[in-house]
């Protein structure tokens, strides 16, 4: 039995037809740029998230990038954040100009909450927490440091639509929450696209301005903008997934639960803290032997990664920054242990036993 | 509704003298569709093989080595800028008679633009380059208005002397030539946007950077993706600006079976509109030069009661506009630059007169007659 670690063939063969249909009534609409479906995705979203205001981007990437310029954040500022993400994190805080400050993860591959004051120095204007593989940061705790200390909260929850911590979404426990929709997340499209979320009709204000060249009218202009416009095409895409994302959500989590309840012995499953839903674009287990097990699994037709190999503070684009010398030991240890397991909801219960199997007899040699 | 939705994407009806043809343009979809299947299955969303064949097409159209897809032609610019190392304290020199893009990209990098007037011909003035160069500036960014060649030999050679380089706004200006030179030979770097108003237009945003050194193609695939060179590895800190697949499906159809015609008629019917108003005093009409080959991607010219003709224009169903009314150096967002009115006296003026309209390839003849005699009966009476 072949179980891929992606299979985004599934899920477009299904909906193939609405997608065509809706780009036909697109081109006979003319409604290519900032159209119709990018407002009713706008609105969708911010009900679904329970936000005030959501603006559609290019990009997760251009999310981050547009949120920290909205915010004021420039080249002597230091912003907060962790080393296990993707490389977007890093890359858009640099894109502004500003340092990313590196702090370690808890066991739970999340920003390790006591270890962000020690950080804080007067330079400091951003916590930028990540909800890795959409697993709530603890963001109470987070937002009392930011108030003490008087900064901005940026969410990087490109992996996040739809968790939920103490009974509020992600996306409203920051200054600006940032979501991506690239094709292999959640809410994946058939493309790049990305959206903001945000409580304050100030920041909606400037975001609007700034991912659209700072366009008052066709003729004014009233900022330095750039363009970054989540393409109208892809926001049809997203209403239509936006539909089922409850309910693939709930499915993801079921996987989840299979994962957890039956995989047994050496291996040690994502830790969820109290109050959290987590929506879980990857299974990350830490295991002993892992590249061993990595071959077992290949062996038996299933398919499995490593998110992410190699910190950001280790990348070459990021050793200029060796003059100060992280000290990130729970990140270090938790990148030679860590595994993705296949997570997408059109996994079949078959495929999801299939791989439970596989491990445990593995660790059963 | 909160955002801005430019005018030019409303549908207008009358008698179907506009600027916006893409439903027309639209009729023909069946074998871009065929394809777009062919992605849903095989989901090669985010870069891959249509995304590199439509780079190799999109190349030799240019006559470049390398096309890189991009987001947008505004990314274009600012990743071919930030690529040269381009930044804070940097000055770049430009027009001030542009789309915001271009100098919204320059501000992005950190760097100061430098504004240069502009000629009769809606292009920068090459003779006043020198004046503006000073220890500070980096880049010249010469814009191809409306498909129009910029002088490039002079300003090629002015960044030689001056040690300065090129980066080639050319994104009205998809087979344009300059004496019978493909752009890119000119300092090496032009960009190009498929924005849906654009000759090459595709379905949302999307845009090329085009080079012949490789090792400047190599850095811009890089910058475009996160600065990754595989999976797992950054090599610097980098941008996410791709040009998605579904574009360049798009725009791979229009360059084998379209672009030809789209340039082929656009050319004719500006001449022909050339030849009809010629004789009309009150317009006045770009000098065409023959090692100028322009494209037009939007026919302008300058004419007397602009802004009167325009409203009669616009009544009898023509869809004149312009492009633009408040040149840059005057927008609210240009503050900060300190310049003020007067500064740029042709920009300014042109701003002022002239008006453009459509030539695209679903104009025909007679609509350009009709739109033709009701300029005349506006001056007639």
């Amino acid at each position: 039995m072949q179980v891929p670690f992606v299979d985004l063939k599934k899920r477009f063969n299904f909906y193939q037809q609405q997608i065509v249909d809706k780009l036909i009534e697109l081109g006979q609409n003319n409604d290519y740029i900032l159209g119709q479906s990018v407002h009713e995705f706008e609105t969708k979203m911010a009900e679904f998230i329970g936000c005030k205001y959501v603006v559609g981007v290019n990009s997760g990437f251009d999310a981050l990038f547009l949120s920290l310029m909205a915010l004021g954040i420039s080249s002597e500022d230091e912003v907060i954040t962790v080393s296990n993400s993707y490389i977007a994190t890093a890359n858009a805080i640099k894109a502004v100009g500003a340092t990313p400050v590196f702090v370690d993860v808890g066991k739970d591959y999340n920003i390790s909450v006591e270890k962000i004051e020690k950080s804080i120095t007067p330079k400091t204007k951003v916590i930028m927490p990540v909800h890795l593989t959409g697993n709530p940061c603890e963001m109470d705790k987070i937002v009392k440091i930011a108030r003490k200390y008087n900064l901005k909260i940026i969410e990087d929850a490109a992996q996040a639509i739809g968790a939920k911590y103490k009974n509020k979404n992600i996306g409203n426990w920051g200054d600006a929450s940032c979501f991506s929709m690239h094709p292999i997340k959640n809410l994946g499209l058939l493309g790049d696209g990305g959206f903001i979320c945000t409580n304050s009709k100030a920041t909606q204000k400037k975001l609007l301005l700034l991912r659209n060249h700072g366009h008052k009218n066709r003729d004014e202009i009233i900022a330095v903008g750039y363009n970054s416009r989540l393409d109208t095409f892809q926001a049809s895409v997203a209403l239509i997934f936006l539909n089922d994302l409850g309910s693939w959500n709930k499915r993801i989590n079921q996987i989840a639960d299979m994962y957890r309840s039956s995989i047994f012995g050496l291996v040690i499953h994502p830790i969820l803290k109290k109050h959290s839903f987590a929506v879980y674009q990857n299974y990350i287990v830490m295991v002993p032997e892992r590249d061993k097990l990595i071959e077992f699994l290949a062996n038996h037709g299933i398919e499995t990664k490593i998110h992410y190999p190699i910190p950001i503070h280790k990348q070459s684009a990021y050793k200029y920054m060796n003059r100060k010398i992280y000290n990130l030991p729970e990140t270090e240890r938790q990148v030679s242990q860590i595994l993705s397991l296949p997570m997408y909801p059109e996994l079949t219960d078959e495929q999801v036993n299939h791989t439970i199997e596989t491990i445990n007899k593995f660790y059963a040699k | 509704m909160a955002n801005y939705l430019p005018n030019q994407y409303k549908i207008d009806n009358a008698l179907g003298i506009n600027h916006n043809y893409l439903r027309e343009q639209f009729e023909d979809h069946k074998e871009i569709f065929a394809e777009i299947e062919e992605l849903l299955s095989d989901s090669q969303f985010t870069l891959g093989s249509y995304v590199d064949e439509c780079e190799v097409l999109f190349a030799n159209r240019v006559g470049a080595k390398y096309a890189i897809g991009v987001g947008s032609g505004t990314d274009a610019i600012f990743l071919s800028l930030k690529a040269l190392g381009v930044g804070p304290g940097d000055e770049v020199i430009t027009t001030p008679f542009t789309y915001i893009a271009t100098i919204g990209a320059i501000a992005t990098t950190g760097a100061k633009p430098v504004f240069v007037d502009i000629k009769e011909d809606f292009n920068i003035d090459e003779k006043l380059i020198e004046a503006k160069i000073t220890t500070k500036t980096k880049c010249i960014v010469p814009v191809h208005w409306t498909g129009r060649p910029c002088e490039m030999n002079e300003i090629h050679k002015i960044a030689e002397k001056f040690n300065l380089k090129i980066v080639q706004d050319a994104c009205h200006a998809i087979d344009s030539k300059y004496n019978n030179n493909d752009l890119v030979n000119y300092g090496g770097i032009a960009c190009y946007s498929m924005h849906p108003l654009k000759n090459l237009n595709v379905w949302g945003d999307g845009g090329f950077v085009t080079t012949n050194d490789a090792n400047f193609a190599e850095k811009i695939s890089l910058m475009r993706n996160h600065g990754l060179i595989d999976r797992d590895n950054a090599e610097f800190f980098a941008y996410n600006s791709r040009l998605d697949s579904i574009q360049a499906i798009v725009a791979k159809y229009l360059i084998r079976n379209r672009l030809d015609n789209i340039t082929k008629s656009r050319q004719e019917n500006a001449l022909y509109f050339d030849e009809l108003l010629n004789d009309v005093p009150e317009i006045t009409l770009n000098q065409r030069n023959k090692n100028l080959s322009e494209v037009f991607h939007l026919y302008q010219f300058k004419a007397k009661n602009r802004d009167e003709l325009k409203m009669h224009l616009i009544q009898k169903g023509v869809d004149a506009k312009i492009h633009y009314p408040k040149p840059m150096h005057l927008q609210k967002a240009a503050k900060y630059l300190g310049y003020s009115e007067g500064d740029f006296p042709v920009a300014e003026n042109l701003a002022q007169i002239s008006m453009s309209l459509p030539v695209h390839e679903f104009i025909t003849k007679s609509q350009i007659e009709y739109a033709v005699d009701n300029i005349k009966l506006f001056y007639r009476g």
